[in-house]
């Protein structure tokens, strides 16, 4: 799988993740789900799944910032380049005043990415077409507006996930040709909504 | 009626330490091999425990410390994730299919079940949840002692810890 692609999901996962306190009575029936599927391995086509309690996610997820967002910075890409949490912030606070529309629109050669506002959702989609590659990536408003919601280079990642954890649903989607990887809320312990 | 009694103190002793060893509980392995063999060997934790008190295990206590020293921090972590998994109910957590292996990592009651399936070897293991609770507290507070770990076992009987099956051999570990 293309690295950029899973990265991105990654990342994007992380975002819409983070910590927690203890665990209320609502937590109890969300679950996280990620499937990863490469069926075109040869003969040795693999699949994972990985599903687990929204709380345990939250008290897991508590060493994500430290991660994405050390010294106050998104560490995106591998060549130490960043941006101030504080400029991201601004940034949002600016696109969010927009109401639904493209924010950003690029059209490579065989590529095309987008990322929109689209009622409550900020939506990125990259299309690829030699490899026929799709990455949807779903992530709520009032996920980013409450993961900004802290002071100075602060991501307040605990509101974030507090936010997260009322969400069901797909939020993120990466098909190319080797592979598919779906990440995706809802309130069963077994896979029952794949789809 | 002197001897009377002298035979019913001899008697009530190892009435006394059966009933002690049923009370702490027993660690059976019994292993099964392909020629017929078969070895069972029960173990009273209360033995299991003073024997790793006195186990020469520093040196590998002080690797594990080493490596723990770089994991230290995210113990609280894993013990916050821990207990919300123990919290919940049964669930499949993992499932990795790859060719003809499978694994499967699984919250079964009170304990975290690994199956790991091959074409040729079947490993299942139960870990107690009390026991990965009680070794996460241990690594926090600074050092694992394998006597307090086999100690923790006690909250595991009726628990089959291991089992292995590799061609016609079988191994199996479990907490009576």
């Amino acid at each position: 799988m293309n690295a950029r692609v899973l990265a991105l999901a990654v990342v994007a996962a992380s975002a819409l993740a983070g910590t927690a306190p203890a665990a209320s009575p609502s937590d109890v029936a969300a679950w996280l789900h990620v499937r990863v599927e490469e069926p075109r391995q040869g003969s040795r086509g693999s699949r994972v799944h990985v599903n687990l309690p929204m709380t345990a996610v939250a008290a897991a997820l508590q060493a994500v910032p430290e991660t994405i967002a050390s010294d106050g910075r998104f560490h995106l890409g591998c060549h130490g380049h960043g941006m101030r949490v504080e400029e991201f912030r601004r940034l949002w606070n600016e696109l969010k005043g927009t109401g639904d529309a493209e924010l950003v629109s690029v059209d490579g050669e065989d590529e095309h990415v987008s990322v929109s506002r689209k009622g409550d959702l900020l939506q990125i989609r990259v299309r690829e077409d030699g490899e026929r590659e799709t990455v949807y990536v779903d992530v709520p408003a009032a996920v980013v507006d409450a993961l900004f919601s802290g002071p100075g280079q602060e991501l307040n990642v605990r509101a974030a996930v507090a936010e997260l954890r009322t969400r069901r649903g797909d939020v993120v989607r990466v098909n190319d040709r080797n592979s598919t990887v779906r990440i995706w809320i809802d309130e069963s312990a077994a896979p029952q909504g794949e789809k | 009626m002197l001897l009377l009694k002298i035979g019913a103190v001899l008697a009530s002793i190892p009435v006394a330490l059966g009933t002690v060893v049923a009370a702490t509980g027993v660690m059976v392995v019994d292993v099964k091999d392909s020629d017929g063999t078969r070895i069972v060997v029960p173990v009273p934790l209360l033995v299991a425990e003073a024997a790793a008190h006195f186990a020469p295990t520093q040196g590998a206590a002080v690797a594990v410390n080493r490596q723990l020293d770089r994991a230290r921090k995210y113990l609280p972590v894993a013990e916050e994730v821990l207990a919300a998994v123990a919290e919940s109910p049964d669930f499949e957590l993992v499932s990795v299919d790859e060719g003809e292996e499978h694994v499967r990592v699984s919250k079964v009651g009170d304990a975290l079940k690994v199956h790991v399936e091959g074409p040729r070897e079947n490993v299942e293991v139960n870990v107690p949840f009390a026991l990965a609770r009680q070794a996460l507290r241990q690594a926090r507070n600074g050092r694992i002692e394998p006597a307090d770990l086999v100690a923790a076992l006690r909250h595991a009987r009726l628990t089959r810890l291991a089992e292995v099956s590799d061609g016609g051999d079988h191994v199996s570990i479990t907490i009576w």
